[in-house]
């Protein structure tokens, strides 16, 4: 097979139990966002802008949904002959057999599957971030600097350092030290979990800490701190764009309201890093003689007839008359009754919320409203 | 299942419908929001049967059909037991030789009828300029069960306008007793709707014959053997509306801003199909306003909407305000520009602080800008 230059391992196993009912039937990168995305469609469409076209996709926890969404990865434009994107589950060997047990075994366990393109880098990426990213830079510098791993880093601010794995560098950015969530951080550059990998460095690493009892088998744990008492060439590079990890209720909810700003680093409507999704096929959405919609992002299928304010509207959801709706996150096929109030709040798919019902409140946390007397 | 072939006929050149089709083909006329004409019979063929092959007549202005079909992946066409092609058609329009169903269309491809295998029992022929969601798998069912030759679509108080070139029939029972044109100067009949369903061997046959005399049109080749063969008439319940000119355009567009025929249409199980696109949802801004609309992702909505379809990737700007008017995708109004009773086609740009205004009876036409 014709040598690949860099192909991209996704993440995607992850069961993102802080999300709570959210993920109850679906693994994280799953998750509805912005309306019609997933939030794996991020990580997907960024790897076409880079080029990548081979793409594994690690799943583990609840993959059915996910494995249907992705299929052979056309909706990314990832279907070139002998590429795309594949499923990647957990698999029984002559021997044995095992879940994946950490980020570092999930990509050890499919080393056969990155021999089949032998690539020269190999992208390691987590398929539940919100950022638009080409990672076609982060790749020429680390040849250009001949680096073993490169990481992307983002500066935060000092005071949430300790959230953070933190990468302390010298002036050419080679990393000196990682300080995994630190109380005196050194820097403020965090790992956003974007690695490139240089593959015989990669191979021999994970083979290295696959034979070691004491490790977690986790990049960040693991794998990172050992290369670099190795002193093999970490780098870091910095990303400056638009990058949240939408893990707790309250991230996700906040991305998403990030949409309805008016903000050059997240902007679904540029052709630039367009987000592309499996587009299913749904009608217009309606917008009825007694609605008033303002500040809101709305999916094909709705029919809306009441009050929508700062809200994301996945497709089908029905708003009837009289309803309000403000500050909220509504899944696809929920419905509104007539007179019904939502506001602040997030409610799941095919969730009904009754005449006269409110969910959310104006102040507190954020409601996660699922139906069926649970909340 | 049984195995069917569609063919999607192509009878632009009797219509009025002006500058829509000046740069497309009719089959690819805007509509709905986010569909083309075809799309309708199309998906109303897709939704009849599994095993399908379909063909396309195309007209001069081929670009657009092949662009917005492909290979038919959307409508579920590219699957190696289903086929779509686009067919060479609109010969007889060049020669000036009008006709309804054009008869030189099925003749100058002979070959997709001959290749089709000896299981295809029935071909069902549509025009592509009636917006309707047909249930042909009980149109079918009532052609067999009637041992028909042929079943040909009607609807009976057909409350459009019916022009020059359509062609009625006189109906009893179910039996077709007479074809009945407009220049005939009769009132009787009701409007055929440029659909049938015709055994295949029958088809055969007949193309033949109708070679041999020289006929132009499928039509009056029916006329001529209504006695000779089983023809019967069905009469298509629901929403039924034929696009022959820009006033019917205009009048289907705000039919679809009713609940009735929006639900009927679009929500049913048998869907409509198009082509699918990377769009982000509708983005509605801080000063929108909006009532009584039909709007597809895509679109950038900061003004005021009232009784208007708005499709894909239209941009409507801050202080506009838009009332009666179907915005085509990509068309763009700007700040405080006024649009009343219009259709903006692709692309079309209203400038800021302009007026487009007009009556419901006459819907004004905004071309593409250049």
């Amino acid at each position: 097979m014709k040598k690949t230059n860099a192909i991209a391992m996704l993440l995607a196993g992850g069961q993102g139990t802080r999300l709570e009912a959210l993920t109850r039937e679906n693994a994280k990168p799953g998750v509805m966002f912005g309306g019609k995305y997933r939030i794996i469609d991020f990580s997907l469409s960024n790897c076409f802008h880079s080029e990548i076209y081979t793409v594994g996709v690690m799943t583990q926890y609840k993959p059915l949904l996910l494995n249907r969404y992705i299929s052979n990865g056309n909706a990314w434009a990832l279907d070139k002959v002998n590429q795309g994107a594949y499923i990647l589950p957990p698999y029984m060997r002559e021997d044995h057999a095992e879940w994946y047990r950490g980020t570092a075994d999930a990509v050890y366990q499919n080393f056969e599957f990155i021999k089949m393109y032998d690539p020269e880098y190999v992208v390691i990426l987590s398929g539940d971030h919100i950022y638009q990213m080409n990672y076609r830079p982060m790749i020429e510098e680390a040849r250009n600097k001949d680096a073993d791993l490169t990481i992307c880093v983002r500066r935060v601010p000092w005071e949430e350092t300790f959230r953070f794995g933190i990468m302390n560098t010298d002036e050419d950015f080679k990393i000196t030290e990682f300080q995994e969530k630190p109380k005196d951080a050194k820097s403020n550059l965090a790992s956003m979990g974007i690695y490139v990998f240089k593959w015989s460095v990669l191979k021999e690493a994970l083979e290295k800490d696959h034979q070691n009892p004491a490790s977690t088998k986790d990049f960040g744990h693991d794998v990172i701190p050992t290369l670099l008492e190795e002193g093999k060439r970490l780098y870091a590079y910095t990303f400056d764009g638009y990058w949240r990890d939408v893990g707790t209720v309250d991230s996700y909810y906040h991305a998403n309201m990030d949409l309805l700003d008016t903000r050059d680093d997240l902007d679904l409507t540029s052709d630039y890093l367009r987000v592309f999704s499996n587009n299913e096929h749904r009608d217009p959405h309606f917008v009825g003689e007694k609605a008033d919609v303002y500040n809101s992002l709305i999916a094909d299928g709705c029919y809306i007839n009441g009050g929508v304010s700062r809200s994301v509207l996945a497709h089908d959801v029905v708003i009837e008359e009289g309803a309000i709706v403000e500050d909220a996150i509504l899944f696809g096929n929920a419905t509104v009754k007539s007179g019904a109030v939502v506001r602040r709040a997030i409610v799941a798919d095919d969730v009904t919320v009754e005449s006269g019902e409110t969910v959310g409140s104006t102040e507190g946390k954020i409601t996660l409203h699922v139906g069926g007397g649970q909340s | 299942m049984k195995k069917i072939a569609g063919v999607i006929i192509n009878s632009s050149n009797q219509l009025d419908l002006d500058a829509l089709v000046k740069h497309r083909s009719i089959h690819t006329i805007p509509i709905g929001g986010k569909y083309r004409l075809i799309d309708f019979p199309l998906s109303n063929l897709v939704n009849m049967a599994q095993d399908l092959y379909v063909g396309v007549v195309g007209s001069y202005n081929y670009r657009s059909v092949v662009d917005h079909l492909k290979q038919g992946q959307d409508w579920n066409l590219s699957r190696k037991s289903n086929d779509l092609l686009i067919l060479q058609g609109d010969r007889s329009a060049k020669i000036g030789k009008v006709s309804r169903i054009s008869i030189q269309d099925f003749v100058d491809n002979r070959e997709f009828f001959n290749r089709l295998s000896g299981d295809v029992e029935h071909i069902v022929l549509s025009g592509t300029n009636v917006i309707s969601n047909i249930d042909y798998k009980a149109i079918l069912d009532e052609h067999e069960t009637n041992n028909a030759d042929m079943t040909l679509l009607y609807k009976d108080n057909y409350d459009g306008e019916i022009q020059n070139r359509e062609v009625r029939l006189v109906v009893e029972g179910n039996d077709v007793k007479e074809i009945v044109y407009s220049n005939d100067k009769r009132q009787d009949g009701e409007p055929f709707i440029d659909s049938l369903i015709i055994n295949r061997k029958l088809f055969m046959e007949i193309l033949d014959e109708a070679e041999k005399r020289g006929l132009v049109d499928f039509i009056e080749l029916v006329d001529q053997c209504l006695n000779d063969y089983k023809v019967k008439a069905y009469n298509v319940p629901g929403y039924v509306k034929i696009i022959n000119s820009i006033q019917a355009y205009f009048d289907c567009s705000m039919d679809l801003l009713t609940c009735e025929v929006n639900q009927e249409l679009f929500k049913q199980e048998r869907k409509v199909y198009t082509k699918a696109k990377d769009n982000h949802p509708t983005v509605y801004g801080k000063e929108a306003h909006v009532k009584k609309a039909l709007v597809a992702s895509g679109a950038i909505v900061n003004g005021t909407i009232e009784d208007s379809i708005v499709f894909r990737n239209a941009t409507i700007h801050e202080g506009a305000k838009i009332k009666n008017s179907v915005i085509m995708q990509g068309a763009v109004v700007e700040k405080d520009a006024v649009v009343v009773n219009a259709i903006l086609d692709k692309n079309a740009v209203v400038k800021q602080g302009e007026f487009i205004t007009s009556t419901t009876r006459e819907p004004i036409l905004v071309q593409k800008r250049s």
